[in-house]
């Protein structure tokens, strides 16, 4: 089944870090500085870049959704109105979506479905999140209070410990190994270290991930994405102003999303997400693509477990297999399988909750049209896919793009 | 702070902020808890087991009868919480285990587990207790059989 054709005409992308302060970057040789912000000049840093690259004024955007995946972060209530009027995108309507991790992505699909039903024909999806300011301890609260507030938060369920009690079952069932888990994170600091909209940009070894603080063993601190502050944009138009607008459309062919239980307990196993199987599935079969047509992707790496459950749920390797197939150098460029988030990740890139949905599709763009880092540039990629988790699986969405 | 204080949260609790409203049927699971017993549910209709106890099944059903849990099983994954969240913090330290145990029936339940003296393992025998938390408040904690 094709779906309505709805297409990125246009992409804007801050850089992602402890923006709260400013930062003082120096690789290679390449010196850059940037300011301290708040949500308010994110949304502009990634906002104005997307509607000057789609050619168009504030005049040509019908409605927005903005993505924000806790206002608690930002100490702002009603921050879509906040967004959209720091903006310039007054009058018109707009709304925020919450979908947790997922938020971004979920903006995407909110205004990819507010013009395929054809009430709209151009609108910005605007993805922002601070999240630095607050202590470790409170940012990891405002995550780990979406667990089942009776069954799972009091028994002390953190965020993270809900993906390690993924990585022990794993490790038993399928022989996940702790090499392998970091072999992982290594990949995603490569690639991030190239990425100059990235948070950490610093190479990593196996020993440096093997040997990191514990956080919820299995997991340890290099296992686990970023806290970061940062913004994405893209604007979406309808096939016949996207046709007249733009000379490099990126089209979204496929479009899947599921979900899941709330509890990690009620789930038939705990080695994969069941979400991202079935989102998958659905964007394959509305695309007509399948695994072995993706030449790029970017999958959801909150934790270094995370992705490889991914590499196994959106079928770039077999089931059980997701840990050798890292090993293998399957998620390299110059690897036997498919580029996995050559942006860095979660991992590396950043996570803004908010935001991290919309940067994938942002830098799957990039990829697709070849302006990325040349030192990350997938040669000849057309076939995108982006994978965006919220939760542990309670939220999933799936995007094959292609030009 | 010595012993973790980790499990449900009930009226008793002070801390409003994770209170969770007392519900006949979350009493009824409670008052199990008081007995020393694990109840769950199972629908039956499709005959669709839950713990913790579901009050409606997914396939529609609302007639659900009450049935008690063996509570020896096996440990199906586990975690050591190194960074706590800032409202566990405040009544644990760090680290603490969590564990996943897995009754008969494939029914699975998460709980703080205590009493380890090396590394968990999956599939290692466990036992889930009730607890009487400082609070007052009714929970449960799972450890080694
Ligand atoms: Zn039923």
């Amino acid at each position: 089944m094709a779906i309505p054709k709805v297409a990125i005409v246009g992409i804007g992308h801050s850089k992602y870090g402890k923006r709260g302060k400013i930062i003082e970057e120096d690789i290679e040789g390449e010196k850059a500085a940037y300011p301290a912000v708040t949500i308010r000049e994110l949304a502009h840093e990634s906002y104005f870049p997307a509607i000057e690259h789609a050619g168009i004024t504030n005049d040509d955007v019908e409605a927005s959704v903005i993505g924000i995946a806790a206002e608690a972060f930002a100490g702002q209530g009603a921050a879509a109105a906040l967004i959209a009027d720091e903006v310039g995108i007054i009058g018109k309507p707009t709304m925020r979506v919450e979908t947790a991790c997922a938020t971004g992505s979920t903006a995407i699909r909110t205004a990819w479905a507010q013009i395929a039903s054809g009430q709209f024909d151009v609108m910005a999806a605007i993805g922002v999140e601070t999240m630095t300011w607050v202590s470790t301890a409170y940012a990891t609260e405002l995550m780990s209070v979406a667990g089942d507030h009776r069954w799972e938060y009091p028994y002390g369920i953190s965020f993270p410990t809900f993906y390690s009690l993924y990585a022990a079952r794993k490790m038993a069932v399928d022989g996940l190994t702790r090499d392998q888990l970091s072999a992982v994170s290594v990949k995603s600091h490569y690639y991030g270290y190239y990425n100059k909209l990235a948070h950490l940009r610093r190479k990593v070894s196996i020993e440096d991930a093997n040997g990191a603080v514990p956080i919820a063993l299995p997991l340890r601190l290099y296992d686990c994405c970023l806290i970061s502050d940062g913004a994405a944009t893209v604007i979406l138009a309808n096939e016949e102003k996207a046709k007249k607008m733009s000379s490099d459309p990126l089209w979204i062919t496929g479009l899947g999303c599921s979900s899941d239980t709330m509890r990690v307990t009620d789930r038939p196993n705990l080695t994969n997400l069941g979400g991202s199987v079935r989102a998958a599935e659905m964007a394959y079969k509305s695309s007509g693509r399948s695994a072995k047509d993706i030449n790029v992707a970017y999958v959801h790496d909150c934790f270094s477990i995370a992705e490889i459950m991914a590499y196994e749920d959106l079928g770039f390797c077999e089931r059980g297999q997701g840990g050798k197939w890292t090993e293998e150098r399957g998620p390299y460029i110059d690897g036997p399988g498919v580029p996995v988030n050559v942006d860095g990740g979660l991992k590396s890139k950043g996570h803004p909750l908010g935001a991290t949905g919309i940067g994938q599709v942002v830098d799957a763009y990039k990829q697709v049209f070849g302006t990325a880092e040349k030192q990350r540039q997938v040669p000849d990629a057309e076939v995108a896919l982006c994978h965006n988790v919220g939760q542990h699986g309670q939220f999933v969405n799936v995007f094959i793009l292609e030009p | 702070m010595s012993e973790p204080q980790l499990g449900l949260v009930q009226e008793l609790s002070t801390d409003v902020k994770h209170r969770q409203r007392m519900t006949a049927e979350f009493r009824k699971f409670i008052n199990g808890l008081k007995e020393g017993k694990f109840l769950a549910t199972e629908c039956k209709s499709c005959g669709k087991k839950f713990m913790p106890p579901r009050f409606t099944c997914p396939c529609g059903g609302k007639d659900l009868k009450w049935f008690e849990v063996n509570p020896e099983g096996t440990l199906y994954t586990w975690s050591i919480v190194h960074f706590a969240p800032e409202g566990i913090a405040k009544k644990t330290n760090v680290p603490y285990a969590v564990g996943v145990i897995e009754f008969e029936d494939n029914l699975l339940l998460t709980g703080h587990l205590k009493g380890l003296t090396s590394k968990p393992k999956v599939g290692m025998k466990v036992k889930i207790e009730p607890q009487e938390l400082d609070s007052g408040d009714l929970a449960y904690f799972i450890k080694p059989a």
